[in-house]
C-alpha cells in the first residue's frame, strides 16, 4: 500500500457533489500539488486530508493506517494555511511551539526544537515578537515553522504563497523545494498556479469541477496532457489550441494549415487512429518556432510562411502572434529576435510534438508510432 | 478672495456651527458646573466662591457615601456579570446553534426598551405583593421569601438584575460579532496542533477578543455611572437611601434639596470618573486609526 | 465557514438547555407585562402573575392611553404620546443631517487639528450629562425655550451630534478617496460631492443612525424630567409619573398597559430592523 492513499474519495455538500470518486496515491517522500482553478475542489480535498471536513464516501490512508475518521490531531500531519493564520495573542515562539504543548512535550524540549526550526527557517530573532510586528514573509516562515516542528507524517500546504508579492513568492518557493530536498517529509500542496506546480511537484494532480483531470509527473502533465482542460491549463503562455477538419486524401488521414497571406499546407495525421472531421490541434508556443529559434535535430517539421500581426518581447524570449486557420496563435521566438509587426517571417512546427484531442469529449488521440 | 480659497475654507465654515454648538453647551457648561462647584450655590447660582468647602462638603456626607459604595457595588456586579453572561452566551451561541435566528433577537431585545420600562417590569415582577414571590407561594412552596426589592441589604442587587437583563444581550452581540470575525483558519490551525475546544477558547479565542472586552467594558461602565432613570423606576432610590446612586444624589441635591453647590460638585465628580475611563480609550482608539 | 464546535450530545443538549434558560430569563418581563396588561385587577392580586388572562379585557390598555389620572390630569398617556412624537421627529433628523455634514467634513476634508474636533466632539457622547443640567436649564430660561418642546428638540440635538457625527465619519472613512478626487477634477465642489457622491450610498449609515438617535431620544428620561412642564412631558416621564406617583390603588394592569405603549415604537423599530439596530450598538461602542 502506498504511503498517502485516497481511495474513492466524494464528497457532497448540501446534495452537492464537490469531489467525485477522487484516486490518489503517492509515495513516502512526495511532493503532491493539487492544482486547479478556483473551486475545483482542491481546498475541500486537503481539508479532507488534514480531517477539517467530513468525507462524504471513500478512505483515507496515512501510513498504512485508515485514517478517514480520525480527528485532525491525531492524524500526525501538519498545516500551512493561506492566511498564514498565526494566533495573534500569541509570540512566535509560542505559536511555534502551541502544537507541542497541546500533546504535552516538556518546555525544554519544545524550546530545543523551536530553536532548530528557528535556525532551518532562520528567524530565530523573531521568536519573540508577535506576529502582527512581522512582515508577509516572516509570517509565511513562521507559518512553516509551526508546521516543520512537528516532524508529522505529511505537511499540507493551502495556497501558502498566495498572500505574497511576485517577488518573495519566487524565493519562497525555491526554499520550499529546498527544504523538501533536505528533509523529504511528503508534502501534498494545494495551489492555483501552474508554474509553483512544475516546478515543486514530483506528482501533479489536475482539477477541474471536482474530478481530477489528469495526475501525473510534471513533464507526463506538460507533454501528454490527457485533455483540452489539462492541455490549456498547464503551461504558460498557454497551448495553442486550433480547429481543424481532417479529411482522406488518397487514404491518408490530412488536414490544413491557412496562413492569413492565403497560403494553405496540408499536414499529415500519421499515425493517429482518426478518421475525416472535427478536431483540435495543440501547440505549445515552443513547438511553433522561427528557424533561428529551432532545434536543428528535428527533423518531422513543417515550414511555412506567415504575415506577423504582433510581437511581444518578454526579455528571455519573444512571442509572435500569427493567424493559422482563422486563429490567433502565438509562437516563441528568441529574445533577440529581428522579426517585426506587420512584416512576414519564415515558422517551423514541430509535427512531433502536436497533440490531437477529440472535439466533442476533449479527450486526446493516442498516437500509435510507426 | 479667490475661488480656491473658498473651497479650502468651506469645510472649516460647515462644521464650524456644530461645533461651536459643542464648545458652548458641552465644554461651557462643563467648566461653568466646575465654577459652580466652587461657590455656595443654594436654590440658584451664586458668585460668592468657598473654595473647595463643597468637595469637603460631599466627601463628608454619608448620603453621598452610600451612592459611591452603591456604586461600587452595582457597577462591578453589573459590568462584571454582563461581560461573563454576555461571553458565555456568545461562545454557545456560536456553536452552529439550531435557532440562532430566534435566539439573537430574544437576548437582544431589551436593550431597544428605556431603563424606565425596563424598571417598571422588575419593579412589579419582583414585588412581593404579586410577583416571584407570591407567584413561587402559588405554586404551593407557601414559605418562600423574596423580597429584596423592599430590604435595604438587598435592594441595590434588584438593579443589577433589572440592569443586567436589559444590557447583556447587547454585550452577547459584540463579542458574537467579535468571534464571527476571527478567522476560520487560526481555528483550523487549532485543530491540527491537538487543541482541545476549551484550550482553543482559554488561549486563543479570548484573548483574541480583548479589545471587545475593553470596548464593552466602557460602554457598560460609562451607563452604570450614568444611570438614573433604572434607579427612579425601580426603586426611586429606597428602601430609604438604600439604592442611591451618584446620579440620583446629584439630580435630587441640584433640584429638590436646594443645595446646588454640593450638586454641582458630585457632577464634576462624576465627569471626572468617567472621563479617567473614557479619555485613555478614546485616545488610544484614535490614535490606532491614525496608524492604519 | 469552520466554527469550533464542543463535542459530544450530552454537552449539546446542556448547551440547548442554557440557551432555552435565558431566553427565558430575557422574555419573562415582556411576557408578564403583556399578559396582565389584559387581565383585571383583582386576577391579577390573586397571585396568578404568569397565568393568561381568565377574562380578557381591555380596558387597562383604554385607560392608560386616555384616562388614566398623570400627574393633576385624567389624561391617560395619549398627549405625552403626541409630545414625544413632536420632539423625537425634529431631534432625530436634525441631528441626523448635521451628523452626516461633520463626518464628511472631518473624513473627506481634513484639515489641521481635525482629529482634535472629533476627539472634542467625541467625547461630549460620553459626559454624564448630570454635568450640564444646571447650565442648560439657565440657558433654556435665557432662550425663552425652558420647558417646552422645541427647548428639548434642542437639547437632544446637541447631545446627538456627537454620536451621528461618529457614524458618519466612520462610514465615510472607509469610502474611496480617489472617488472625490476624481469628482474634483470633474469640477464638483464642495456640496456638489456629498449630494451627488456620498449621499445616494449612505443609505446604511442613515437607517443606522436614525435608529440610533431615535431609540436614545425616545427613551430618553433624565432631559425629559429636568427641562419640560407637565404639558410638555415625554412619554417616559409621564409613564414614571403614572407608575410611582398614582395614589391609592396601585392599578398594576394600566401600568403594564401604558409600559408597553411606551415600549412600543422603540420595540416596532428592533422588530422591523433589528440588523441595523445591532450594526449601530456596534457602530456605537466599537470605533474605528
Amino acid at each position: 500500500m502506498s504511503f498517502l492513499q485516497l481511495q474513492n474519495i466524494s464528497k457532497i455538500y448540501e446534495s452537492q457533489p464537490v469531489l467525485e470518486s477522487i484516486n490518489i496515491s503517492i509515495e513516502k517522500g512526495e511532493f503532491l500539488v493539487l492544482v486547479g482553478p478556483s473551486g475545483c475542489g482542491k481546498s475541500t480535498l486537503l481539508n479532507m486530508i488534514a480531517g477539517l471536513e467530513d468525507v462524504t464516501q471513500g478512505a483515507i490512508h496515512i501510513d498504512e493506517k485508515d485514517v478517514t475518521h480520525v480527528a485532525p490531531s491525531e492524524r500526525d500531519i501538519a498545516m500551512v494555511f493561506q492566511s498564514y493564520a498565526l494566533y495573534p495573542s500569541m509570540s512566535v515562539r509560542e505559536n511555534i511551539t502551541f502544537g507541542l504543548e497541546m500533546r504535552g512535550v516538556p518546555r525544554d524540549e519544545r524550546n530545543q526544537q523551536c530553536d532548530q526550526v528557528a535556525e532551518i527557517l532562520q528567524i530565530g530573532h523573531l521568536l519573540d515578537r508577535k506576529p502582527s510586528a512581522l512582515s508577509g514573509g516572516q509570517r509565511q516562515r513562521v507559518a512553516m515553522g509551526r508546521a516543520l516542528v512537528r516532524n508529522p507524517l505529511v505537511f499540507l500546504f493551502d495556497e501558502p504563497l498566495s498572500n505574497l508579492d511576485a517577488k518573495l513568492r519566487v524565493d519562497m518557493r525555491t526554499e520550499i523545494k529546498l527544504l523538501h530536498q533536505r528533509l523529504k517529509t511528503t508534502v501534498v500542496y494545494v495551489t492555483h498556479d501552474q508554474i509553483e506546480a512544475m516546478t515543486l511537484a514530483t506528482r501533479i494532480a489536475v482539477m477541474n469541477g471536482g474530478v481530477i483531470q489528469q495526475l501525473g509527473r510534471p513533464e507526463e502533465i506538460y507533454y501528454h496532457p490527457q485533455n483540452l482542460f489539462v492541455a490549456s491549463f498547464m503551461g504558460s503562455p498557454s497551448m495553442n489550441l486550433i480547429e481543424i477538419e481532417a479529411a482522406d486524401v488518397n487514404g491518408q488521414i490530412c488536414f490544413e494549415i491557412e496562413t492569413s497571406n492565403g497560403d494553405t499546407h496540408a499536414v499529415a495525421l500519421d499515425g493517429y487512429q482518426c478518421t475525416g472531421g472535427k478536431y483540435v490541434i495543440g501547440v505549445r508556443p515552443e513547438d511553433l518556432t522561427d528557424i533561428e529559434t529551432s532545434d536543428q535535430r528535428q527533423t518531422n517539421t513543417l515550414r511555412f510562411s506567415s504575415p506577423v500581426d504582433v510581437v511581444e518581447p518578454a526579455g528571455s524570449d519573444t512571442f509572435v502572434v500569427i493567424q493559422v486557420c482563422g486563429q490567433s496563435v502565438t509562437c516563441r521566438v528568441r529574445g533577440d529576435s529581428k522579426i517585426q509587426e506587420g512584416g512576414e517571417a519564415e515558422f517551423l512546427l514541430n509535427l512531433d510534438r502536436i497533440h490531437l484531442f477529440d472535439q466533442h469529449s476533449g479527450e486526446r488521440l493516442k498516437r500509435v508510432v510507426s | 478672495m479667490s475661488q480656491k480659497w473658498w473651497q479650502q475654507q468651506l469645510p472649516k465654515l460647515v462644521l464650524s456651527p456644530s461645533f461651536a454648538l459643542v464648545l458652548f453647551f458641552v465644554y461651557g457648561f462643563i467648566l461653568y458646573t466646575g465654577y459652580l462647584s466652587f461657590t455656595d450655590s443654594r436654590m440658584f447660582p451664586s458668585n460668592e466662591l468657598v473654595g473647595f468647602a463643597n468637595y469637603e462638603k460631599l466627601f463628608a456626607l454619608r448620603h453621598w457615601k452610600i451612592a459611591i459604595t452603591n456604586l461600587g457595588i452595582f457597577g462591578g456586579l453589573y459590568i462584571g456579570i454582563c461581560l461573563v453572561l454576555g461571553l458565555m452566551l456568545a461562545i454557545f451561541l456560536d456553536q452552529k446553534i439550531r435557532g440562532e435566528g430566534v435566539l439573537r433577537p430574544i437576548y437582544l431585545y431589551p436593550m431597544a426598551l428605556s431603563f424606565i420600562v425596563t424598571g417598571t417590569a422588575w419593579k412589579w415582577f419582583l414585588d412581593p405583593g404579586i410577583g416571584v414571590e407570591q407567584i413561587v407561594q402559588s405554586w404551593g412552596y407557601t414559605d418562600f421569601e423574596f423580597r429584596w426589592i423592599k430590604d435595604r441589604t438587598m435592594a441595590i442587587y434588584c438593579i443589577v438584575i433589572a440592569g443586567v437583563w436589559q444590557t447583556s444581550g447587547f454585550v452577547m452581540a459584540m463579542f458574537l460579532a467579535g468571534l464571527r470575525g476571527i478567522d476560520g483558519e487560526i481555528m483550523k490551525a487549532a485543530r491540527v496542533d491537538g487543541a482541545s475546544s476549551v484550550q482553543l477558547y482559554r488561549r486563543i479565542i479570548i484573548p483574541m477578543l480583548r479589545p471587545i472586552f475593553l470596548s464593552a467594558f466602557v460602554v457598560l461602565a460609562h451607563m452604570a455611572i450614568k444611570s438614573y432613570d433604572l434607579v427612579i423606576a425601580l426603586t426611586n432610590g429606597g428602601p430609604g437611601r438604600a439604592t442611591e446612586l451618584p446620579a440620583t444624589f446629584m439630580y435630587s441635591y441640584t433640584f429638590t434639596r436646594n443645595q446646588m453647590g454640593v450638586g454641582a460638585t458630585s457632577a464634576m465628580v462624576m465627569l471626572m470618573t468617567i472621563a479617567a475611563i473614557i479619555v485613555p480609550y478614546l485616545y488610544s482608539e484614535l490614535k490606532g486609526s491614525k496608524k492604519s | 465557514m469552520m466554527r469550533a464546535s464542543l463535542p459530544g450530545s450530552a454537552m449539546r443538549s446542556a448547551l440547548y438547555l442554557i440557551l432555552l434558560v435565558f431566553s427565558i430569563f430575557y422574555l419573562v418581563p415582556l411576557y408578564v407585562m403583556l399578559v396582565n396588561s389584559f387581565k383585571e385587577l383583582d386576577e391579577i392580586r390573586s397571585g396568578a402573575m404568569l397565568a393568561l388572562p381568565d377574562n380578557f379585557t381591555l380596558a387597562p390598555w383604554e385607560s392608560a392611553w386616555s384616562t388614566a389620572q398623570i400627574g393633576v390630569s385624567p389624561t391617560g398617556l395619549k398627549p405625552y404620546f403626541i409630545n414625544s412624537i413632536a420632539m423625537v421627529i425634529p431631534a432625530v433628523l436634525i441631528s441626523t443631517l448635521i451628523g452626516a455634514i461633520n463626518g464628511y467634513v472631518l473624513s473627506k476634508w481634513q484639515f489641521r487639528g481635525h482629529r482634535w474636533v472629533f476627539g472634542l466632539l467625541l467625547f461630549s457622547c460620553f459626559i454624564p450629562f448630570q454635568i450640564v443640567l444646571i447650565p442648560m436649564a439657565k440657558t433654556l430660561g435665557i432662550l425663552g425655550i425652558a420647558g417646552s418642546t422645541p427647548g428639548l428638540v434642542l437639547v437632544h440635538v446637541v447631545y446627538g451630534i456627537g454620536f451621528s457625527t461618529l457614524f458618519f465619519r466612520n462610514y465615510y472613512e472607509a469610502f474611496p478617496t480617489e472617488l472625490i478626487r476624481a469628482a474634483q477634477l470633474d469640477g464638483a465642489g464642495f456640496f456638489m460631492i456629498f449630494a451627488r457622491i456620498l449621499l445616494p450610498s449612505s443609505g446604511p449609515i442613515i437607517v443606522v443612525c436614525i435608529i440610533w438617535q431615535f431609540t436614545n431620544i425616545w427613551n430618553d428620561f433624565l432631559f425629559g424630567a429636568s427641562f419640560t412642564d407637565f404639558d410638555s412631558q415625554p412619554i417616559t416621564v409621564a409613564l414614571n409619573n403614572l407608575v410611582s406617583s398614582s395614589t391609592g390603588v396601585k392599578e398594576y394592569n394600566v401600568h403594564f398597559a401604558g409600559a408597553i405603549l411606551a415600549a412600543l415604537p422603540t420595540l416596532i423599530v428592533y422588530i422591523v430592523s433589528g440588523r441595523y439596530f445591532v450594526r449601530g450598538l456596534m457602530a456605537g461602542s466599537v470605533k474605528g
